[in-house]
Order: structure tokens, then sequence, then C-alpha cells
């Protein structure tokens, strides 16, 4: 059995019988809009008449990074010659916008119990969905179980590992991976605070402590130390450059790897580059990397930076004050109900002060000037009231900033939470990391919740990408 | 300091000159919508003049059996009215409309009144999401304290109030007020949060000693983690009726039977259970007993209650489910057009559900009773039973959207979805346009099934949801009504 990388998290599996597109992204970037691309890292090119046939394509998550509209669509009109059959795997909870995109582009889509074997060729596959507990945006997330007669893997994808994986390990229910692709999506922002991180200057737990250790730990030996062999491990994730290149990894996969097998006794730990096969029976990365993904020196990745438009952009009208407010006000009643809301009611001081029921503001950012929505928790609503810039972090414990456009786009289901959140959006909060006002949206304007926004956003992708 | 008992959780504490009155309801009844008042038990009348020269008025928070609109008409505007920052705008523009000057307090700086320093606390983050706006109220003599009150009713111990003990920065109060809000329901009867796919009326579990788990729950576990142990203990709360068929009082709500049960098994903590009107003297370790006689209880009332429930058990009865607190639709037509209106609702609520715990808790579970779950598993049905009429629509996880469910019959759906309400219609629009308040409906015309806590079903969504967390709007809506009929 052989796993060749395609880029991020996106994977060739073959025998010699049988080969599988696992969350294929062949694309050289993703993303909602066309003008804001995700851009694959290291960037490489596919080489699509040469890429060999496949059997059947498997999704483990609709997130947007491996569940690529543009790719799938491509593949059926232009290279149907590459489909040996049209069928493409989920699991049993991918939301349905996701599925019904597959549908209407004319495959034929297999929604598969988890922990149930179901096979394409030679190849048996099984989904875990995550461990329990995990953070709601991951937990429709499966890891996939791809074994042959004589070799097996688990990918592990963007969630944690499910303890009945393990203990299905344990009972000889499946055989124990001979390879472990774990994810490594461990970032901070490059510059000033963006997404989840934090705009005061308060110690996150996140990076503190040895955090590049508890993360190897994570990722390596905690694993291991629930399975019955000593797998493979391929350190795998965080391959793609946000537009804005607000996002730093800290610590590239192959740093990892080195120094994991630095720290290893025998076995070796690895990341693989686009184009590189691992081979499952020899335990080794073969010395013929895959000819038909071809990896992008860095003046390429310079020059398609030119594609992308960083400034604010302004052609396109926006939401008025009103509808952003009719919007928030209905959005004010789940924030308030839900765990988020204990935070911000649980917060009656802030820098010294008694803080009144005014306590989140969310301000749109704009070339032309800025709005201001303060939510008032006595209200249950949301208040346009006077810009108060940066004066506003001292005055409230919680806010989000964030692009006007992008924001308007992300209402309208032109671009998706997580977009917004890696692009421009920064926040600040006095609670944890996961009770904090962005990661509220990112349960909000989830894909499993809000079919018609994460379909707009699917038909949108089908357009975008570079090539 | 003396603390008078006025009924459910309503308290007057004075020392010296200055009085605090504390949660009023004053009437024999209480509540927002007219048509559902409850009344007070035990049953006793207030002569409300002896509060005429009250200092302050404070609000822990706005629930119709804290915030009584009649109540407070009763009383003198010369009062100070002070309320937390958290409670609802809607709470205080009546308050202002009524004539009071209002102060909403946000921080636990002591503030001297008179001859009493006050000091609120809210309540602690972990509290049940529908009581996260109570302030916590901490009362001591403002010249040499010695016998500091706290008043903790119906949400957890504030984290905050625990530190200021903790590190000194408060004395350790010599008497703590608790709320014993059980409300066990008898063998026959329903609860509010009763699940119907698991215990149903008829339950075997509903007999025992389920008194020991509510003094236990009230007088041990809710203080566990306090810094100091507390020399009295107060009990409150569960001080009211809703007028079933065949029952109106429920078990283990006679605070001083209770605190003289507890009494028995305590080696060091006086647990003081009083009837309205009643007080308890404290003035360092020392604690006596009065009683003020502007308070009576209508005796012959209270025994009758009690003989009630008594012969309720003996007999065996049961209630049923009412077929609808609203007047019931009196034809199909009206039905299929209030469906309509329904079904646009589920439209709108469908995400909240789904992040809500309710949500949260479905998605997690595979197996249910047995069987691998599917993507349907919440499902609402509608009812008329005067039409006979019957409507399931469930949610689809992996649409996010309600579905039309074909069968509506309950024992299938109970035993089909893990999470469940059965729901007059009527009802449920008149909670969604909020001509009544869930609180009217709960224990009353719902039936509900869940797996898991009770706090993870559909009715504590709606509690969020329509409840004046989630729709301040609504309750505005029935303030405004009530405010029209007192002037």
């Amino acid at each position: 059995m052989k796993i060749t990388a395609l880029g991020h998290e996106s994977w060739l599996v073959s025998d010699n019988v049988s080969n599988i597109l696992i969350d294929p992204l062949l694309y050289p970037s993703f993303g909602s809009d066309k003008k804001l691309q995700f851009e694959l890292s290291p960037g490489r090119d596919i080489n699509w008449e040469a890429m060999p046939q496949v059997s059947a394509i498997v999704f483990t998550t609709e997130h947007l990074q491996h569940f690529h509209p543009k790719s799938l669509k491509t593949l059926i009109e232009r290279y149907s010659d590459k489909l040996l059959s049209k069928t493409v795997f989920i699991p049993e909870l991918f939301p349905a916008a996701a599925a019904d995109f597959v549908e209407e582009c004319g495959y034929c889509v297999e929604r598969v119990e988890i922990q149930t074997s179901f096979h394409v060729g030679s190849l048996t596959l099984r989904y875990y969905m995550p461990k329990k507990g995990v953070l709601f945006w991951d937990n429709r997330v499966a890891s996939l179980y791809v074994a042959n007669e004589d070799r097996s893997g688990l990918f592990q994808s963007d969630t944690k590992i499910s303890e009945s994986f393990y203990t299905e390990v344990k009972q000889g229910v499946i055989g124990c991976p001979n390879v472990l692709i774990v994810t490594n999506n461990f970032n901070r922002s490059a510059t000033g605070a963006i997404g989840l991180d934090n705009l005061l200057p308060i110690e996150d737990e996140k990076y503190s402590n040895l955090s590049g250790l508890r993360l190897l730990d994570e990722l390596t030996s905690a694993p291991i130390k629930k399975l019955t062999h000593v797998p493979t491990i391929i350190i795998a994730g965080n391959g793609y450059v946000p537009p804005r290149k607000n996002i730093d990894p800290i610590w590239s996969n192959k740093a990892l790897a080195d120094i994991a097998t630095q720290l290893s006794i025998v076995t070796k730990v690895y990341a693989l580059d686009p184009g590189e096969v691992y081979d499952v029976d020899s335990s080794k990365i073969t010395g013929n990397s895959a000819d038909w993904i071809v990896l992008c020196d860095e003046s390429y990745r310079k020059d398609s930076q030119g594609c992308v438009e960083l400034s604010p952009r302004t052609t396109e009208p926006l939401l008025s004050s009103e509808e952003i407010k009719k919007h928030l006000d209905e959005m004010a009643k789940t924030w308030l109900i839900t765990s988020y809301g204990q935070a911000l009611m649980a917060q009656h001081q802030y820098l010294g002060l008694s803080v009144g029921p005014q306590r989140l503001v969310i301000q749109l950012t704009s070339a032309t000037g800025n709005l201001q929505f303060v939510l008032d928790i006595s209200k249950t609503a949301f208040l346009l009231v006077e810009n108060e810039g940066v004066g506003a972090i001292k005055k409230y414990p919680f806010g989000i900033i964030v692009g006007y456009a992008d924001y308007s786009k992300l209402i309208e289901g032109k671009l998706q939470a997580w977009e917004v959140v890696n692009l421009s959006a920064s926040q600040w909060y006095v609670c944890g990391r996961y009770q904090s006002p962005l990661a509220f949206w990112l349960e909000y304007y989830n894909e499993q919740v809000d079919y018609d926004r994460a379909y707009r956003s699917y038909t949108l992708s089908a357009d975008a990408a570079l090539s | 300091m003396i603390a008078t008992f006025l009924g459910h959780q309503t308290w007057l504490i004075e020392h010296n000159k200055t009085k605090v009155l504390i949660d009023p309801l004053l009437c024999k009844d209480f509540g927002l919508t007219d048509d559902h008042r409850l009344e007070i038990y035990p049953p006793r009348r207030v002569d409300h003049r002896a509060l005429n020269d009250i200092d302050i008025v404070f609000l822990s928070h706005e629930h119709s059996d804290h915030f009584d609109i009649e109540s407070l008409n009763l009383l003198p505007r010369t009062a100070a009215f002070i309320v937390g920052s958290t409670i609802v705008e809607p709470v205080k523009r009546c308050i202002r409309n009524l004539g009071f000057s209002l102060t909403e307090v946000s921080d636990n700086a002591p503030r001297v009144y008179g001859d009493l320093t006050l000091r609120f606390y809210p309540a602690d983050p972990q509290t049940a999401f529908w009581e996260g706006r109570v302030f916590q109220i901490h009362l001591e003599e403002t010249i040499n304290p010695n016998s500091g009150i706290f008043l903790a009713v119906d949400a957890l111990v504030s984290e905050v109030f625990k530190d200021d003990v903790a590190s000194k920065r408060v004395a350790e109060p010599k008497l703590v007020i608790l709320s014993n809000n059980s409300r066990i329901s008898p063998p026959g009867a329903f609860q509010s949060l009763e699940n119907w796919g698991k215990l149903a009326n008829k339950s075997n579990k509903k007999v025992g000693p389920l008194g020991v788990g509510v003094l236990t729950s009230v007088l041990t576990a809710y203080l566990d983690d306090f810094p100091a142990r507390p020399p009295n203990i107060a009990l409150c709360g569960g001080g009211f009726i809703k007028r079933f068929d065949g029952f109106a009082a429920f078990p283990f709500s006679e605070q001083e039977e209770l605190s003289k049960l507890a009494n028995a098994l305590s080696l060091d903590v006086n647990v003081v259970g009083l009837k309205p009107g009643q007080s308890v003297l404290l003035d360092g370790s020392d604690v006596s007993y009065g009683h003020i006689d502007w308070v009576s209880i209508d005796t012959a009332q209270h025994s009758a209650l009690t003989e009630e429930l008594k012969r309720f058990i003996e007999l065996e009865r049961t209630i049923n489910v009412k077929e609808s607190v609203l007047p019931d639709f009196t034809s199909p037509t009206d039905y299929v057009n209030s469906l309509e209106a329904a079904t646009r609702e589920l439209d709108r609520i469908a995400k909240s559900l789904l992040l809500f715990l309710t949500g949260k808790k479905a998605l997690a579970l595979d197996v249910f009773k047995n069987r691998k779950l599917g993507s349907n598993r919440i499902v609402f049905v509608f009812r008329s039973d005067g039409l006979k009429l019957r409507s399931a629509y469930s949610l689809n996880f992996l649409s996010g959207k309600f579905e039309v469910e074909s069968r509506a019959d309950e024992k299938f759906l109970i035993e089909n979805y893990p999470f469940g309400v059965d729901i007059p219609l009527v009802d449920f629009l008149g909670m969604v346009n909020g001509d009544l308040q869930i609180w009217d409906i709960v224990e009353v015309s719902i039936k509900s099934w869940f797996e898991g806590g009770i706090f993870d079903g559909v009715i504590p969504f709606f509690y969020g949801y329509y409840g004046e967390n989630g729709s301040p709007e609504l309750l505005e809506k029935v303030i405004a009504k009530k405010m029209e009929c007192i002037s």
C-alpha cells in the first residue's frame, strides 16, 4: 500500500489493485471567494492528464480545506475518464449541504455508517467519529481507517481520534495501523492578533508551558501509547497560506518530524511534501515522487500572490447597517442562551471597573468608515452606536473587529466563518479561547447548522480557485 | 438584625431603623399574566401598609415569582430600588414607570444605607442559564457588624462572594438563606421537567425517601465548597401552587417541618424553617425567633391543601396533562393556518436549537434504545385535543431543518426519538407571540422527553429562547399589558 501526498491533507492511497482519493484538493488554492484564496504551501500543480485513475473519492469532512467543490466539478466534467466509478463516500453525519452539492455534480453519494467497514476494490475502509467533547466545529469530522490484506493506516483528519478506534484496535476488530497520519493545525497570528487569538495582552494557555513539546506529544507519543504496536507517524496539516498571510504555523511539519525523529528510537517520524510517496510495505518514503504532482518553487508562489487583492474591497455593495442589525439581533438570542452568553453574563468587572449590560462590541471596518454595534445583555439586542475605534477595547470586555466587506459576505453566504476568522477578524476577550466571541461565530455560521449559507459558499467555491 | 419571612422567597431584613425588602410578593398570588396567576403557599395575607417605611427594595432577578408588578405597586415610591446590572431592560423600565428611582449594581463594593451595609454579588456562572442573571445580596450591620446574612436563592452561591469570605474581606455570614425549589411531584402527578420517556406519571420512582435527597441537595451539596460553615441556614422557596385537578401543594414544601427533621439530623448547623410572618433575630451567635402581626396565615385553607395532597397520594389519584392553557382551536381551518405559522417558527429556531444543549446532546448520541440513531433526533408534536389533530415535525441533523414526520402518535415518537416535546399548538403560538409565558404552560399542558440530564431537553431550550434571556421583547409585551391594567 502506498500513500501519496497531494498537499495539505489531500491523499491518494493505492495498492496494486485500487486507488482512492481522500479529501481531494487538486487546485493550487481553495476558498469561497475568487479574490481571497488560501494557497497550498508548499505550492504545487497537479497534472490532471497524468493523474492515475481512481476507484472512489472518500471525504472525512466538509471543511473547505478538505471538501473542494471546484476539484470535484472539474474531475467529473473534464476528466471523467479518471473516475472508474462516480462513487463518493461520506461519513454518516456529513452535512446535507455538502452531500447535496456532490450529488448535483453528478456523483453517486454513499453515506456510510461509522465503525462499519466498506470496500473499494482491494481496500477496506472504516470511519470513526471523533473523541467525545471535541470542539463543535470538529465534531462531525471522521477519521478514516484504510487497510488492504497486509497493511493499514489511519488518517486522523481535522479532529481528535476517537476512543472507539483504540478500543477496536485493542479488541482486534481491526488491525493495529502500520501508519498514522496525524494532523498538526497549530498556528498563531503572524502579526497582531487574528482569529481566536486575543488582542489583550493576556497569557494564552495555548502558547505557554512548552507548547511545541505539548503539541508533539499530542501528535506522536499520546496516540502510540494507546496502540498495541508502534506505527510510523506522518505529520500533516497546516499546508496552506491564508490570502493575507497573517497566520504563522511556528513549526513546520518537517521541523516537528525532525525533532521527533531525534527523540525516537529505531522508528522515524515523517512529513511529506506534495508528490512524495510513503510506502507502507517497506515503511519508507520511496525515491520516486509522483510525477503528476509538480512542486512549485518560491518564485511561483510569489507571482501568484498577484491574484490576491489585499486591500479592503469597496466596489461590492455592503449590507446596510439596518440589515446587519437585524441579523445580529436574531443571533443575540442564540448567543445568550448558550455557554458563550454565560461568559458574557459572568463578567461584571473589566480593567478594575464595573461593567454595565453592554459587554460586547462588534466593529465593522472599511475604508469609507467604520460601524460599531454593542450587545446589550439586558435587551438581548445589538445597538448601533458611534464608533469608538481602539478606545472600545478599554471599555468592553469582549469585542470583534472585522472587515465590513468580509462580514457582509459572511452574512450573505459568500464567505465561510472559518475564512473570515482567518482573513480579517480579530477579537479580545476575558474568558477561555473556546468561549470567545469568534468561537461563537464558528459555531453559529457552521456548515452543520446553516444549510443555505454553506450551500451558497460551495457553489461559489466551485468557480473560485487559482488555476 | 431581624429577618422576617413573608412567603415563597420574600424577606424583610431590618436593623434598627433600616428596612430592606427583598423580592416582594405581597398579594395572595403572583404572575404577570392575569389569567395565570399562581397562589402563594402556605396561603397568607400581608397587610402591605406595614411596609410604608421601607428604605430599600431589592429584586434578585426578573422571574415572575420574584418580580410581581401588582406587589411592587403597593410599595412606597420613596424606597430606593436596587437591581443587578444584568436584569433585563423591560423590567428596569417597568420599575421606573412605576415611579421608583432605580439603582443598578454590578460590583461587590459595600454600600451603606443607614443602619445596614449591603453588598451585591452575581450568581456563579455555572448556574442554570435561565437563572444566570440572578444577583445575590449580603447584609450586615453598619456599626459593629456581627450577624451577616447572605441570601443565595435560585442560583449557585456566587464565586465572588466565596472569594470575599475566604479572603476575609467579608465576615463569615451568620445566616445563609437558601431556596428549596425541589417541587417533587407525587405519584400520579408530573412536574415541569418531567421525562415522559422514562418516568411518566405512573413511575414507581416517585415513592421512597425523596425528602432526604431534597435536604441533602439544599443543605449540604449546595454549600459543599462554601468557605465557612454557616451556623444558621434558612430554607425558603417552593412557596406557590398551581391549581391542578386533584391536588395543589407539592410534597416537601413545608419548610418548617423540613427544618425540624433536618435539625434532628444536625450536630452543628441550625436549620431555620419559618412560616410566613415568623422572624429570626440574630445578634452575634445568639438566635431567637419572633413573629409579626401584619402577616396572617389562612390556616383553614392551609390544612385543606395539605389534606388534599395526602388524599391524592392515598387514593392513588392521577392528574392529566391539560388539553391547553389558552382556549383551543374550534375549527380545523384555524388549526391548519396556525400550523403554517408554527412551521415558520420552527425554521427560525432550528439553528438555535442545534447549538443549544439539546442539539449538542442529541448529536453526541450514537445509539438510542439499542438502535443506531438516524439523522432526525428531535421531534416537536403540535396538537389540538379538541379537534383530535396532531402534527409532528422532526429536526434533521444533516440539513439543520425541520421536516414533516408522518407519524404523530406519542408511543411511536417516544420510542423513536431521544428528544421530543408534545405541546398544544395554541399554547406554542401563544408562547411565541408573547400572549403567555413558557412558565404558564410547563407543568400544565406540555409533555417532553429526553436523554441525559433534566437541563438537556427541549423545555430548557424554551426557557432560554422564549424566556427573559433570549426574548426580552416577549416579556416587554407581557409587562405592557399588565401595566395597562394597573394604570
